[in-house]
């Protein structure tokens, strides 16, 4: 199956996508800086990043930006605290496949990964 | 005496003769130019010069025709005898003429001198006159200047009076005792009291509080003056206004308080254009807020929310974990609908205008509600206009305001069943649409009418709403230029009959036709 990573400031956040994925037969790895998963990603093959739009420093646009240098042909879904348009609209428009607006729902997240990964 | 003699005889006698005659003659002249002119010295003088000269010419001429005559008759003697008299009363007469003469030169002089006199005098009579016709000037001018000087009074009276009449803030004018003994006719009408002839008013009543009476008279008499001093008057009717007073105090020549004039001005619109303000301003604050906490709370929801998911996996479908797992993500789920609704109200949601016919989006919105307000024994009515223009605007959120609007109508008339009037018209001169939401429910209390769309302001039971509704409502509505109004309690005509209830106007503007177009 998939290897994925995901991001975000809250452990916890990260951790409740680990456990739903890892049932669903992935490997994911969480992270919660922005170095860290940079540098994770120079070393290993990632299938897709799930990715918070807010983060400690960086913002979510800007790690998959340089994530995308590092490995062309990852997939990603950006997660959004505001449903808007216009971040949803950014999201895409700097190379995500899709995004979900928190809260997340188990069952939307599920089939959004699913549907990114076939692809 | 030989005949020799004749002629120089004859000469004499002639001579004598035309002396007198001509020394006549010069004196009837004189004579008549003194009779002429008796005030000139010249003419005087020369009169009785030419008097002497005439007793002279007779004196002098009789006594040569005497003498011719005596010694033609041979009186030699008796001539001799006379000669003396007739030589002496020719000297007489001569000294008479040559003093008269000598004496012409001070005359003359004394002539001058009262001439001159006489010019002086009239110099300053002239003078006085001159001096009289300028302080005639001077009096004519001073009638013109007091004219001028009472037509500026008049004038400036007139600028005042006018001032106090026109003024449409209230001026008055009061005693020390606080009796008003002047209010122009703003003032009148701010208190009510317009149609009262001569109304009885006295500061000490109309001041509403009285600690600010205290204030007033204390600052009055402290610094002379008030300015801007806010404070609430009672009116006829005893309802409150609020007024911002300036006031100077008046005092007489010994300095003692006589009373004050006062400038007030009616704060009621200024207070409700404030309040408006403060409103719209709490409601971006609590907006900002709401944003703020919404995202923040999003986040642990989200956790919650996975979590109970994630569970619920791990139980068969019909054990207690399992159900209790559902309640807690439904829940979770609640909170995430009250999360977005705020975000909603934050307008941090995005939003995508574009056009939106009003009638299409209530039919699509009452065939959602319809069969829900069955259940509640309400009945709904159309009316909608024909041939509605179609308005710039996005339509899913519109729906949201129309959704909220007859959620809230439904409320109103749950208990009791009711109709539910859902009416639409465009008003052409406005350029606006006009959507009416109205029911026939228990109206709004006045209490809270003021209140109604504050963010977490809600009548519902705990659960049932979570106070948004109509914030996010007008928000949406704000954001599409339009406004919301409140009619409650309303009387219309429903079904030939006067119905109480509620009504919620929304104005949306409808675009130009040049812009439409495009």
């Amino acid at each position: 199956m998939a290897e994925i990573i995901t991001l975000d400031d809250v452990e916890d956040a990260v951790v409740l996508i680990r456990k739903i994925l890892t049932r669903r037969g992935h490997t994911v790895h969480t992270f919660t800086e922005e170095e860290d998963t940079i540098r994770y990603a120079y070393e290993n093959h990632i299938d897709l990043a799930i990715l918070d739009i807010k983060l400690k420093k960086m913002s979510g646009i800007d790690v998959l930006a340089e994530l995308k240098r590092l490995q062309p042909e990852m997939k990603s879904i950006i997660l959004t605290g505001y449903p808007t348009v216009e971040t949803a609209r950014d999201a895409l428009s700097f190379g995500a496949n899709e995004y979900c607006v928190k809260p997340i729902d188990k069952l939307e997240l599920e089939t959004k990964v699913e549907k990114v990964l076939a692809l | 005496m030989g005949m020799y003699m004749l002629p120089s005889v004859i000469t004499d006698i002639v001579g004598s003769l035309a002396m007198i005659v001509l020394s006549f003659l010069s004196l009837r002249y004189t004579f008549l130019l003194v009779r002429r002119d008796p005030d000139n010295f010249l003419w005087s003088f020369l009169h009785y010069f030419c008097l002497t000269l005439a007793i002279f010419a007779i004196s002098r001429a009789m006594g040569h025709m005497v003498k011719q005559a005596l010694l033609i008759g041979g009186q030699k003697e008796a001539w001799k005898i006379i000669s003396p008299f007739s030589g002496g009363l020719n000297t007489l007469l001569m000294i008479s003429v040559s003093s008269v003469t000598i004496y012409y030169h001070k005359g003359v002089e004394g002539y001058r001198a009262i001439q001159k006199k006489a010019e002086s005098l009239r110099i300053a009579n002239r003078d006085l006159e001159k001096a009289s016709t300028t302080m005639r000037e001077m009096n004519l001018h001073l009638e013109e200047m007091i004219e001028i000087r009472t037509r500026d009074l008049a004038l400036s009276e007139e600028k005042f009076r006018n001032f106090f009449h026109n003024s449409k803030d209230m001026v008055f004018f009061c005693d020390d005792t606080g009796i008003i003994l002047d209010m122009n006719r703003a003032g009148l009408e701010m208190l009510n009291y317009n149609e009262d002839t001569n109304p009885d008013l006295s500061l000490n009543r109309l001041f509403a509080d009285h600690t600010g009476l205290e204030t007033f008279y204390s600052t009055l008499l402290d610094q002379k003056f008030i300015d801007d001093f806010e404070i609430e008057f009672i009116k006829k009717d005893g309802s409150v206004i609020c007024a911002l007073l300036s006031a100077t105090a008046l005092y007489d020549n010994k300095g003692t308080f006589r009373g004050c004039e006062g400038i007030a001005k009616d704060l009621t619109r200024l207070k409700t254009m404030t309040s408006q303000m403060i409103s719209t301003e709490k409601m971006a604050s609590v907006g900002q807020m709401a944003a703020g906490v919404a995202h923040e709370i999003n986040t642990p929801l989200g956790i919650i929310l996975g979590y109970s998911q994630l569970m619920k996996d791990d139980f068969p479908k019909d054990s207690e974990e399992f159900e209790n797992l559902v309640v807690v993500e439904r829940q979770s789920q609640a909170c995430r609908k009250i999360v977005a609704d705020l975000l909603k109200f934050s307008r941090q949601s995005g939003s995508s205008h574009g056009k939106a016919d009003i009638n299409e989006i209530l039919t699509d919105v009452l065939a959602i509600t319809e069969h829900n307000l069955h259940l509640d024994h309400i009945e709904t009515e159309r009316c909608f206009a024909e041939n509605l223009p179609v308005i710039t605007g996005d339509e899913e959120k519109l729906r949201q305001v129309f959704v909220n609007l007859i959620n809230n109508a439904q409320h109103a008339m749950e208990d009791e069943g009711g109709v539910l009037t859902v009416r639409t018209r465009f008003s052409e001169e406005k350029g606006m649409i006009i959507a009416s939401v109205m029911d026939t429910g228990t109206g709004i209390d006045q209490t809270i009418k003021h209140r109604i769309f504050d963010p977490f302001f809600t009548t519902k039971s705990v659960g049932k709403g979570t106070g948004l509704g109509l914030s996010v409502s007008y928000g949406i509505i704000q954001d599409h230029k339009g406004t919301i109004t409140i009619e409650s309690p309303v009387m219309y005509k429903n079904s030939c009959q006067l119905t109480p209830g509620t009504a919620m106007h929304i104005h949306l503007p409808v675009p130009d036709k040049t812009t439409t177009t495009d």
